[in-house]
């Protein structure tokens, strides 16, 4: 004996509303609401067959043929239409120059700027630099540290202690980062303080170095790489 | 596909056979070949039950006629592709649904403000005014017009997917097994679109049930 719901699903499923299924068509006899789902539901579709039709109107084969020749003609001159050329000439430019501009300023290759031509980051360049030390030769601490640096940017001793204030280490300044175990106590300062940057604590095979870091600008980023085995630090030229 | 083609020669369609006698396999492999004809004849048995089954979908007459006529332009442009695995009708079908439920995204997205609604009311929605007829009606003919209309106000106000299904079923008579091809749906999906389009009509049709 089947129930309401699969009856409701034949009546739903039917072509023909009036033709269901020996056992459904027993059901309804017996059973009102489904009878009445029934109904609704043969007068709810005849309603819907016998909504108005609409048809094509008398031209539509002239406006259809018109479409399709204005199509094929479209598509024979394509090819040959100024404007596509005009379009592609001025993307291959847009793309040159776009390319051009890039190179420029330097987006691909990220090199630093040569010493002497970038006068914006020698204020950068110049915190890298150590400052006189109380009591010490300005002059000699700046050629130390220029030594062996063709291009003027700072390089870090070896084992040389670092500066970082007593002050600001105290107060867990986050310009003086810290990555290992020194004796800030010790050693003569070294000319850089905590308003220059952080400080990095290398360690590699040959010994721990500190490297300082100079202030992070805002668009700006400083960059630290080997070369010849020296650690350097420069900024990056172009800004992201 | 090649199959097609062969009975299209065998018969000899594009000479003296009737194109009105041949079925629509056959005007398609004559379409291939270049037969206007047959596609003169696949446009005359097609034109008004796909603009009648657009105009359901997109309740706009001009609109559905254009619809229709890109319809015809696809069949023409793809007569090589078309593969013989299916009814040519559930391959149209298929078609003028997908530009119809095309359009009607690209309508919602747009939100489309009827140019003859001036007006707003005071929450600032578009408003159509409709002068009053001054002729007199007859009471049969005026029920039947408000049927008509709240018939197709309802299936306007089904979603796209239910009216999809509920319109070839109810209104074109396609069966569920060809609608299931058309919509690219399973079976049972459409019969539970078409059962749940059907229950959303009866609560909007009740004073007419």
């Amino acid at each position: 004996m089947i129930g309401c719901n699969q009856v409701k699903r034949f009546i739903d499923e039917a072509d023909n509303p009036a033709l269901l299924p020996f056992e459904a068509s027993s059901h309804l006899e017996a059973c009102q609401p489904c009878k009445q789902f029934a109904g609704e539901r043969a007068a709810l579709r005849g309603m819907l067959a016998s909504t108005d039709r609409v048809s094509a109107p008398i031209n539509f084969d002239a406006m259809l043929r018109a479409r399709l020749a204005d199509r094929a003609s479209s598509r024979r001159a394509a090819w040959l239409a100024p404007a596509s050329y005009v379009r592609f000439g001025a993307a291959a430019a847009v793309l040159v120059v776009a390319i051009m501009a890039a190179q420029t300023g330097g987006l691909f290759t990220g090199s630093q700027p040569e010493a002497g031509k970038d006068k914006g980051d020698a204020a950068g360049r110049a915190a890298l630099m150590p400052g006189p030390r109380p009591g010490g030769n300005p002059a000699a601490l700046n050629n130390q540290a220029n030594a062996g640096t063709p291009d003027g940017t700072a390089t870090v001793r070896r084992n040389r202690p670092v500066q970082a204030t007593q002050a600001s280490y105290n107060r867990g300044d986050s310009r003086s980062i810290r990555t290992g175990a020194r004796d800030l106590s010790a050693g003569a300062p070294r000319g850089l303080n905590a308003q220059d940057g952080a400080v990095v604590l290398v360690r590699g095979k040959d010994g721990e170095r500190e490297v300082p870091m100079p202030t992070v600008s805002v668009g700006a980023q400083s960059l630290l790489y080997q070369t010849a085995g020296r650690p350097v630090v420069s900024n990056i030229r172009a800004s992201f | 596909m090649a199959t097609v083609t062969h009975e299209a020669h065998a018969i000899g369609i594009s000479g003296s056979r009737s194109v009105e006698t041949a079925n629509d396999h056959e005007l398609i492999a004559a379409i291939r070949d270049g037969d206007e004809a047959a596609f003169q004849e696949i446009v005359r048995r097609y034109r008004n039950p796909i603009t009648n089954f657009v105009y359901r979908m997109i309740d706009d007459y001009e609109r559905a006629v254009e619809l229709s006529q890109e319809t015809f332009i696809r069949v023409y442009t793809s007569a090589s592709r078309y593969q013989a695995n299916y009814s040519f009708s559930t391959y149209i079908y298929r078609i003028a649904s997908n530009l119809a439920i095309s359009e009607l995204r690209r309508r919602k997205r747009r939100k489309l403000v009827s140019l003859f609604s001036p007006f707003t009311n005071d929450e600032g929605e578009a408003i159509e005014i409709d002068p009053p007829d001054k002729n007199p009606l007859q009471d049969e003919s005026l029920i039947e017009n408000e049927r008509r209309t709240a018939v197709a106000r309802a299936i306007k106000s089904l979603p796209e997917k239910y009216r999809a299904a509920i319109v070839l079923r109810d209104v074109e008579g396609l069966s569920y097994d060809r609608i299931a091809q058309v919509l690219s749906l399973s079976e049972g999906t459409v019969k539970s679109r078409i059962n749940r389009a059907r229950n959303l009509l009866k609560e909007k049709l009740s004073a007419y049930i």
